[in-house]
């Protein structure tokens, strides 16, 4: 018998009991509507976590002084490591391929305008920093050469700085702000990168490197030996493979200008963006898959409703049965077509499901900051799930339909 | 009367009193016998029934309840199979096969017509009829085609798409006959085909049968305990007690037709 054939005849059965077909397509839609809705909500989280990555620039490389261990949360930094800027030299000199490189010096800094007053962090930074994370001035300008060389008293802010200590009508170009009771003239404003996973990354505010470690952070910018300190490099490599080789060189420097021995551990650590993304990419990815699985649970409960549909039918529909056997129908033709019925049911389940679930994940994305992707695989495993779903749960009523003994079935009142 | 009318009532005139050898029975059963097991107790339906039915015959099998003939209805109909002796369906060897084989000797070999019709409700009478074509494999516009012929056979052409709760019972039976006749099959069987009509309905659906039987030569045996309807036959087998107790010929046949143009 025909495939479309037994399709077109579970429909005509189906559609006798509209409702009865309904309320048990709702149990499957549910299920697929959940497992679509996660899995698309996952995947979007996963791919806002990237973009955010990668809107810090592309192949960077950050080198900051301590160890983090692999595998585990931050911590452990070496008390006593530290970053010099001649480490710095080395490395940006020692290590051929380096696309851009930048080094900045962080702390905290008090802002004070008029009556208005704005604890954030300070970075003082080489002019190459806008270029290495992709992230300049929306107005004014950024940091140059020639403001580092002559330890310039100017200041880049951030976002949230400028609406700390600025009414909404001034324009704070060019205005005199006081960081830690040190004034600086506002050259620029950031452009706005708005809250992420990691905070607010707009409370923050940019100095040339020189001017922070020599007119604002004195005490804290210099090490014992009077070297300078750094407080992260940035390197950006050309391409995924520079980078894995620049990261490996970059590291064999900085253990002879530390002059560790062989088997001592790196007291700095190098973190790559890619690295990070995969990291954060695992957690996300299996917190996706759990909630999936939760909501395939009530897939399962679905398929129990199908089964529980197709025993009725197949005992109410007992003299059809008997009815074709009679007039030739094999075991197996029965067999597939009620076996084709609880499958046409869960798909039709899976179908509104997709729908469904697709819809509220772009509804939830409305409200939310990232957006809900639906990948084509997401919708493809829904599919297969329902299709799996129907054969599973519609096996047993199936076989007993098929099994039924015609006289018995014919006689059946 | 036609010189096709008469030549089938010759033939069937032979056939009655001598038969021959070379002519194969659509029905031959022997020596069967069916016993049912009710929790330690056997039943015994059949105790030994021999018979034979040939092409173009026109055979009632009555008997009271109980006395077995649902039981050798089920196995000439290829839905039960003895428990001993042998029955050959149009020259097949039936106990030899399994449920497939069955299944395709019923759809094959056999149309079935029921007293409670069976039609499959919400489903038009061309539908209805197209089904057993379904499972011979016969692909769509052919079925459509020999549905609507049967349906055209049986005087419901002009009702092709009426569903059966659209139809009166003499009419949802004559659907029921028009499937039974769609795969052009060796063998009627019909189980007290008027049982549940009213006598104009149940007059109507008699001359259905006997028509075929007379124009287009289709073996149909009934199995019923209603005389009348054993009347319109030109062979009774009386079965009682599993056993067949009696077999003559009838020898003025009722016409069901009003319209008089069917002779027997």
């Amino acid at each position: 018998m025909l495939f479309a054939e037994l399709v077109r005849l579970a429909l005509r059965a189906l559609s006798a009991n509209k409702l009865r077909a309904f309320l048990t397509t709702l149990g499957i839609t549910i299920g697929i509507a959940a497992v679509i809705a996660l899995l698309a909500i996952g995947t979007g989280v996963q791919e806002y976590i990237n973009q955010q990555f990668t809107s810090a620039g592309t192949n960077l490389i950050g080198i900051i002084p301590g160890r983090i261990q692999r595998g585990g949360p931050p911590g452990g930094f070496g008390q006593n490591s530290v970053l010099t800027l001649s480490d710095y030299r080395a490395v940006v000199n020692g290590v051929p391929g380096i696309a851009a490189h930048a080094a900045d010096f962080t702390s905290v800094g008090n802002f004070t305008f008029g009556s208005k007053t704005s604890q954030v962090q300070v970075s003082g930074v080489t002019p190459s920093f806008a270029q290495v994370r992709n992230w300049g001035a929306a107005r004014g300008r950024f940091i140059e050469e020639g403001d580092n060389t002559s330890r310039a008293r100017v200041v880049v802010l951030g976002a949230t700085v400028v609406k700390d200590l600025f009414e909404p009508s001034e324009d704070p170009v060019g205005q005199v702000v006081r960081i830690n009771g040190v004034p600086f003239t506002v050259i620029g404003v950031m452009e706005s990168k708005g809250a992420s996973v990691f905070g607010d990354q707009d409370a923050i505010a940019f100095i040339p490197l020189f001017t922070a470690q020599e007119r604002l952070f004195q005490r804290l910018a210099f090490a014992r030996t009077g070297e300078r300190i750094i407080s992260t490099i940035y390197l950006q490599a050309a391409s995924e493979e520079d980078r894995l080789y620049i990261q490996a060189a970059a590291r064999e420097i900085l253990r002879e200008q530390h002059r560790l021995k062989p088997d001592d551990q790196d007291d700095f650590s190098i973190i790559s963006q890619t690295e990070l993304i995969e990291t954060f990419g695992a957690v996300t990815s299996v917190l996706t898959i759990f909630l999936a699985a939760i909501a395939a649970i009530s897939l399962l409960v679905g398929g129990i409703g199908i089964m529980n549909i197709m025993l009725v039918s197949v005992t109410e529909r007992t003299r059809e049965i008997g009815l074709r056997k009679a007039i030739g129908a094999k075991p197996a033709a029965i067999l597939s077509q009620f076996l084709i019925e609880s499958v046409v049911l869960s798909v039709i389940g899976g179908v509104a499901g997709i729908a469904v679930g697709i819809g509220g994940a772009l509804s939830i994305s409305r409200f939310v900051d990232f957006s809900a992707v639906v990948r084509p695989e997401a919708v493809m495993l829904a599919v297969g799930f329902s299709v799996a779903v129907g054969v599973f749960f519609g096996i047993y009523p199936a076989r007993r339909a098929s099994r039924l003994n015609p006289i018995q079935a014919l006689r059946y009142e | 009367m036609s010189t096709m009318t008469l030549e089938r009532a010759a033939t069937s005139a032979l056939m009655n009193g001598k038969r021959h050898e070379d002519i194969t029975p659509v029905i031959d059963v022997r020596d069967v016998t069916k016993v049912y097991k009710m929790g330690t107790v056997e039943v015994h339906a059949l105790r030994g029934v021999s018979l034979r039915i040939y092409p173009g015959e026109l055979v009632a099998i009555m008997g009271p309840s109980g006395s077995g003939k649902s039981t050798l209805m089920n196995i000439l109909g290829c839905l039960d199979q003895p428990t001993s002796g042998t029955y050959r369906l149009d020259g097949v060897d039936v106990e030899k096969l399994n449920d497939d084989q069955l299944a395709e000797i019923r759809n094959k070999k056999i149309g079935f017509v029921f007293q409670s019709f069976n039609l499959l409700p919400r489903t038009s009478a061309i539908d209805n009829v197209e089904q057993p074509l379904i499972y011979a494999g016969v692909p769509p516009r052919e079925r459509r085609a020999r549905a609507k012929a049967a349906l055209e056979a049986v005087g419901l052409g002009n009702r092709l798409h009426h569903h059966p709760n659209e139809l009166s019972g003499g009419q949802q039976q004559r659907v029921a006959i028009a499937r039974a006749l769609v795969n052009s099959p060796a063998l009627i069987l019909a189980d007290e085909p008027t049982g549940n009509l009213d006598s104009k309905s149940g007059a109507e659906v008699m001359c259905i049968f006997q028509r075929l039987n007379m124009e287009k030569g289709i073996t149909v045996v009934f199995v019923t305990h209603d005389p009348r309807i054993a009347q319109h036959t030109r062979r009774i087998i009386r079965i009682a007690d599993g056993q067949i107790v009696g077999d003559e010929p009838v020898l003025e046949p009722l016409i069901a037709c009003s319209d008089q143009t069917l002779r027997l």
